[in-house]
């Protein structure tokens, strides 16, 4: 065979491997053509390699060849320890962290939540990529998944992928959701604090459970009316709680898996027997999450409100602001709300249709520390002539009157004493000394904020949920104080700022440039 | 190592009695300069604004502020730079033939090697030292944080030291300085860019593309946390290209 004519065939064969090669490489699919393409090409190739045998034979046996394959070889072996050596350093990495207030480290109980993490977690920040905070949230997580390698992140950009967005439920930039074992929790801050908590609350693997009271005319939480607890339920069950419905009559004492008890909106009072049960349950350390209603009147519950340091008021609040928002004058607006866990971090209006006044005791019992938690506007006022009210008029009469701002929901805890017993009958009933852990109540002087066409009004579903998850997340949930916050600002004088203006930008350089010319000529000149 | 030293020295001399390494210098620390001017006067407005906005205040950290972001640039800058400073390191002799020169006398390609090498770092070393003068200007006028700046001129030192070392790589493969200056800029600003595509290169080529790149591994000195991963990851390809740089300066030898 002529030379020329296997060069041609060299030639034809490397275009058509690499032609059907490259084919399916980008449509990774053997159609004929490819496949005859690279079955050709490999032939003819063959074919002449086995023509020029001696040749080939010549090539390989040259030194040069030899000294390249061994280098070859040589190299790939280097890469690989190279690769090993980068891939051992990955995996057992030493880290220190030199800034001043330790801004990138987590704190110890992270780090341990995270050592103890048994589940692949992955967080999705849901962030635009021009979103604010964005840099210090990937710092952030970017220490999360340096201290377990199960802990995965990804940043998600919701205008970009809404449909993720939408199968994640998530509303707002800037929100979280952690994803584990098929269960999701969301999170609407980008502190460790949040983060740790919502990762302990996804990885839990026994389920809170929430009660609800039932048998006094309460919400029901499958009813769907305006006022039902439907919605609710729904927005307590995404937080990876259980809802199940409590008949206290029907029962001895308030079930031991119960993380919160909720009597939403009783509207008729309770029996004595239930009182006591409830009562029980306080003193073993029980939360409790009450909501009532104005004009309904339950004395025997306010009674044991009462004790707990909690007043009820006869009254119904009347806001002449809440005008303005074009709803009645019974439905006052909360924008004020005290120091709490549960409001903290809490900036939005909430709205109450229809409350009435719950206050702190003037003069709690021992052990007993209660404090307001949210207050109307000052404008409005705790209107106790709910005869004339309910005709349709109401003014503020003062005296009789309660003035706002008022109180309308109150939250109070209780140290686990001994229940007060001054015939010294210490203990002789049933229970022995109470569970350890404070009892935690919250009360609400209304409960259709949290009905099903109110839940969605502004902060309303933030404030139930957190009061649910401050009743039943206490001894879990953990705090992490944030970092001090190493504020360093700088204020140039305007000399200051001339000079940071001139020195790096003429001075410096002129100065190297001024070195080397001098260098330079000096060589020249002594030559 | 007994030749290493007038090697060393000489090469040393050439980069000095040459402009090439202050004109480089020049450009840099206007370069520089000029970013830390700009992150300087916007970090001051930011302040002065925080006077009056409390919420603005938060966080207002010079370190994160100007320095951070500075010094994230300074590595981008740096692979402009790099390559003007290494083509010339093998590619010239290899034009001029000097290098038969130095591969026949009997010194070892490790010391030739290593001379070039450490002479070059030393160039870059002194470029790295005139920028210091940007944080000792700051500490007079503000409160920098020590940690960060000592961990990002760490991480300089080492961003620089593969730098070099790949700079080296590619010269030693050359007769041409231009064809080597484009060529390590090319790769070394792959190897800054490669982490780009990291997020929609699915999960594992994605965490892969990450440990590629030189860019991820400089983000955690510029923001004060120094992990050994990095180190590693640097001095690896470091050695790596400078043990390439050997096999091709030998293989001179036998490629007759």
């Amino acid at each position: 065979m002529s030379a020329r004519l296997r060069t041609v065939l060299w030639i034809l064969g490397f275009l058509l491997t690499v032609g059907g090669a490259i084919a399916y490489v980008i449509k990774p699919l053997l159609t004929p053509v490819t496949s005859v393409a690279l079955g050709l090409g490999l032939l003819m190739l063959l074919v002449n390699l086995y023509l020029n045998f001696a040749d080939v034979r010549r090539f390989l046996g040259k030194r040069s060849t030899r000294y390249g394959g061994n280098l070859a070889v040589l190299a790939l072996i280097v890469l690989a320890i190279a690769v090993l050596v980068q891939g051992l350093a990955t995996r057992h990495n030493l880290r220190w962290d030199l800034t001043e207030n330790k801004r990138f480290s987590l704190s110890p109980q992270t780090r341990n939540i995270l050592k103890n993490l048994k589940k692949n977690t992955e967080i999705l920040a849901f962030y635009r990529d021009t979103e604010a905070g964005k840099q210090s949230l990937k710092d952030l997580l970017e220490e999360y998944t340096n201290s377990s390698s199960r802990f995965k992140y990804r940043f998600v950009d919701p205008d970009r992928s809404p449909n993720l967005a939408k199968e994640y439920k998530v509303a707002a930039y800037g929100t979280l959701v952690l994803e584990s074992g098929g269960k999701r929790e969301k999170v609407e801050s980008d502190t460790e604090q949040a983060i740790t908590n919502g990762l302990l609350k996804v990885t839990r693997d026994r389920e809170k459970t929430i009660y609800m009271i039932t048998g006094h005319g309460e919400k029901q939480i499958t009813s769907q009316d305006k006022t039902g607890f439907s919605a609710a339920k729904q927005a307590v069950e995404e937080q990876n709680y259980k809802v199940k419905e409590l008949v206290l009559l029907r029962e001895k004492a308030v079930p031991q898996d119960a993380a919160v008890v909720v009597i939403p909106g009783p509207s008729r009072d309770f029996f004595p027997e239930e009182l006591s049960t409830l009562t029980d349950y306080i003193d073993r350390g029980g939360k409790l999450l009450v909501m009532l209603e104005p004009q309904v009147e339950t004395p025997r519950l306010s009674k044991l409100l009462e004790d707990y340091g909690i007043e009820v008021g006869n009254n119904e609040i009347i806001d002449r602001l809440s005008r303005v928002f074009g709803a009645d004058y019974t439905m006052p607006v909360v924008t004020q709300y005290a120091r709490h866990p549960i409001t903290a971090n809490f900036g939005v209006a909430s709205f109450f249709p229809s409350t009435r006044s719950v206050t702190p005791v003037k003069k709690p019992k021992t052990g007993v520390e209660v404090q307001p938690l949210a207050l109307t506007g000052p404008n409005s006022w705790a209107e106790t002539d709910l005869k004339r009210l309910r005709q349709g008029s109401a003014e503020f009469n003062e005296g009789s009157d309660i003035a706002g701002p008022v109180s309308i929901a109150a939250v109070s805890s209780v140290a686990p004493k001994e229940r007060e017993d001054p015939k010294g009958l210490l203990f002789s009933g049933k229970k022995g000394p109470p569970k350890s852990g404070k009892a935690r109540i919250v009360v609400f002087g209304d409960s259709d904020f949290a009905g099903n066409t109110a839940l969605g009004i502004s902060g309303n579903r933030d404030l139930f949920l957190n009061s649910l998850s401050w009743l039943a997340e206490e001894e879990e949930l953990i705090a992490i104080r944030p970092k001090d916050q190493s504020n360093a600002p700088l204020l140039l004088s305007a000399t200051e700022g001339r000079l940071a203006f001139w020195f790096p930008l003429v001075i410096l350089p002129a100065t190297v440039l001024g070195a080397g010319v001098f260098v330079i000529w000096r060589r020249r000149w002594s030559r | 190592m007994r030749n290493f030293l007038p090697i060393f020295k000489k090469e040393l001399a050439s980069y000095f009695t040459s402009p090439i390494a202050y004109i480089v210098y020049c450009m840099f620390l206007i370069i520089v300069g000029y970013l830390f001017y700009s992150g300087i006067s916007f970090f001051s407005i930011l302040s002065f604004q925080s006077l009056n906005n409390p919420n603005l205040a938060q966080g207002l950290n010079v370190t994160e502020g100007v320095f951070r972001p500075l010094y994230l640039n300074m590595g981008v800058i740096l692979l402009l730079m790099m390559p003007l400073l290494t083509m010339r390191l093998f590619a010239e002799e290899k034009k001029s033939g000097t290098i038969e020169l130095l591969l026949t006398n009997p010194i070892r390609d490790v010391e030739v090697l290593l001379g070039k090498y450490a002479a070059c770092m030393a160039v870059y070393l002194v470029m790295l030292l005139l920028t210091a003068l940007f944080p000792a200007f700051t500490t007079l006028v503000g409160s920098p944080e020590a940690g960060p700046i000592l961990s990002s001129y760490l991480g300089l030192l080492l961003l620089g030291a593969s730098f070099i070392a790949i700079g080296t790589l590619v010269s030693s493969l050359t007769e041409n300085q231009i064809i080597a200056a484009a060529v390590t800029f090319g790769i070394l600003l792959l190897l800054w860019v490669i982490s780009w595509s990291a997020s929609f290169a699915g999960p594992t080529w994605g965490t892969l593309l990450l440990h590629l790149s030189a860019t991820e591994h400089f983000q955690n000195f510029a923001k004060g946390v120094v992990d050994t991963q990095d180190v590693i990851y640097y001095l690896n390809l470091s050695v790596f290209c400078l043990f390439l740089t050997l096999r091709s300066l030998e293989s001179k030898r036998w490629r007759g």
